[in-house]
């Protein structure tokens, strides 16, 4: 080959190389393993008689160790305190690009939080149905030998969900958060001892034997998911107006007083049978039909589907009831609130 | 392409009695190289070119193709095709080649055409300007004679996908 040819296509190649070619829209790559062949023809003539010659040339695809985990999780997760086995879900995706065992491990001894999270409750199931939801009738529990086999070559095959399951203790206040995070690491990358040493080549360690080389992710990663502490159940605040029969504030007999219960649910726990119950003041008289949800008026009568599920005196006697569960059929999910309005009058 | 080659021999040996060409005037070598970064002994970066050893996905390959006439009679009309290699991406405006037109096939090899002629069947019947994902060939017309002894050299990367 000509030497000056030789020099001008590298200054070239040199020149496009620094126009800093980035690519990062393979979802998946070619499988290790693959043999990438080319083959070159030439067509010719020498006075005028044609001619063609071929050359090839070829290579296999080595294997990639890389692995990416993120968290599922949209917002900190709600826990109250003490809690146990609450949750925090992570996707591990093989992005390499051969089929690859991997080793997991959880820390919950992170800085910048408040607390750590139980560690010898910590526990990892991995999602065997792929419906990212924890069951453990149908998911693996993770005994640091069957971490999950993903192949990055294999669109569906390539990642899984992963739960980590951590107990929260006693005596921790809302707001306080905690941190676990989930480490994914190539099982190949881990025996040779070549974790995180990016470029680093193991000899016959991939696919069919083709080398296996730690990509840009260390063939491990980790993710964070955050518990935070929330305060549990239900709170109602009862707050009273009073409405004299002169236009003033006066509670003096004939007065109304009108009452607002400002009912929070908040916690990790959805809530089932929620009825609020508000027995009238003694020396006072329930105004009829008062009874107000969130802005809507209640009938006094007794609960039937398709008009309220509030009533007086009927469910309790003297009382104010508001069944939030609508005979048992709404499951109130936190975080929610409601305000609920009813008046008496001085007697 | 063997039957071919004999056919072609034959030919050459009766134009040879007329000192005219014999087979295979033009030696083709085709060669695939990665680069890599190297730091020189001065501290600064600079490219170095390697036989693909170690290539995983997203690696850029460059393929040298060098034809030389190694005979004694100047060669003309030189066409040199290739295919892109399988799992591979062209890499946009990587063709090269020293006194060639370079065109570009979107069907198989059937037609070649420039960048901006060159349509595809989009959705919906539409068709659509190709890109360089779309290619499948890639053709250097050589425009001059090669000498014989002369030699010279095409080149095009792709990226592994």
């Amino acid at each position: 080959m000509a030497g000056r040819g030789y020099k001008q296509i590298l200054s070239r190649l040199a020149a496009v190389l620094l126009l800093g070619y980035m690519d990062s829209s393979f979802a998946l790559g070619t499988a290790a393993n693959t043999v990438i062949n080319n083959t070159a023809v030439v067509d010719y003539q020498v006075a005028g008689v044609p001619n063609a010659v071929n050359a090839s040339v070829a290579f296999t695809i080595e294997e990639l160790l890389d692995v990416n985990v993120v968290s599922l999780d949209a917002a900190n997760v709600s826990v109250v305190s003490p809690s146990s086995g609450r949750q925090l879900t992570f996707l591990l995706t093989n992005t390499g690009n051969g089929s690859e065992q991997f080793l997991l491990s959880v820390d919950t001894a992170l800085a910048g939080d408040n607390f750590d999270p139980v560690p010898a409750s910590a526990r990892i199931w991995i999602d065997a149905n792929g419906d990212n939801t924890l069951d453990t009738l149908n998911d693996i529990l993770y005994n640091g030998t069957n971490g999950p086999v993903l192949d990055g070559s294999t669109p569906g095959n390539d990642a899984v969900a992963v739960f980590v399951l951590a107990d929260i203790p006693a005596g921790r206040t809302a707001g306080e958060l905690a941190n676990v995070s989930l480490i994914a690491t190539s099982v190949i990358a881990d025996a040779a001892g070549e974790v995180n040493n990016v470029g680093a080549e193991i000899t016959a360690g991939g696919d069919g034997g083709v080398d296996a080389n730690i990509g840009v992710s260390g063939a491990q990663s980790s993710a964070i998911g955050t518990f935070e502490v929330v305060n549990s159940g239900v709170s109602i605040a009862k707050s009273v107006l009073v409405f004299d029969t002169q236009g003033g504030q006066d509670p003096h007999p004939g007065a109304v007083l009108r009452y607002t219960l400002q009912v929070t649910v908040s916690g990790a726990s959805s809530i089932d049978n929620l009825v609020i119950t508000d027995s009238v003041p003694a020396n006072t008289t329930y105004v009829a039909n008062s009874i107000v949800l969130d802005g809507v008026s209640q009938t006094d009568a007794g609960d039937a589907p398709g008009v309220d599920f509030s009533d007086f005196n009927i469910s309790n006697a003297n009382t104010v009831t508001v069944d939030l569960s609508q005979g048992g059929n709404i499951t109130v999910v936190p975080p929610a609130s409601f305000t609920i309005g009813f008046e008496v009058t001085i007697d | 392409m063997r039957l071919v080659r004999q056919l072609f021999t034959v030919t050459g040996l009766i134009l040879l009695s007329a000192g005219y060409a014999h087979a295979d005037d033009i030696k083709l070598v085709n060669q695939a190289f990665k680069e890599v970064a190297v730091v020189n002994a001065k501290g600064e970066k600079e490219f170095k070119l390697v036989e693909p050893g170690t290539v995983v996905p997203k690696d850029e390959i460059l393929y040298i193709t060098t034809f030389a006439n190694t005979g004694d009679q100047p060669a003309t009309d030189i066409v040199i095709t290739n295919p892109l290699p399988n799992n591979s991406r062209y890499k946009a405006g990587s063709a090269f080649g020293a006194g060639t037109e370079i065109s570009y096939s979107v069907d198989g090899g059937k037609s070649y055409g420039t960048p901006e002629t060159l349509k595809v069947s989009g959705s919906a019947g539409q068709t659509r300007a190709a890109g360089p994902d779309d290619y499948t060939h890639i053709r250097w017309v050589y425009t001059g004679e090669l000498a014989p002894g002369a030699e010279s050299t095409v080149t095009f990367r792709t990226i592994i996908k």
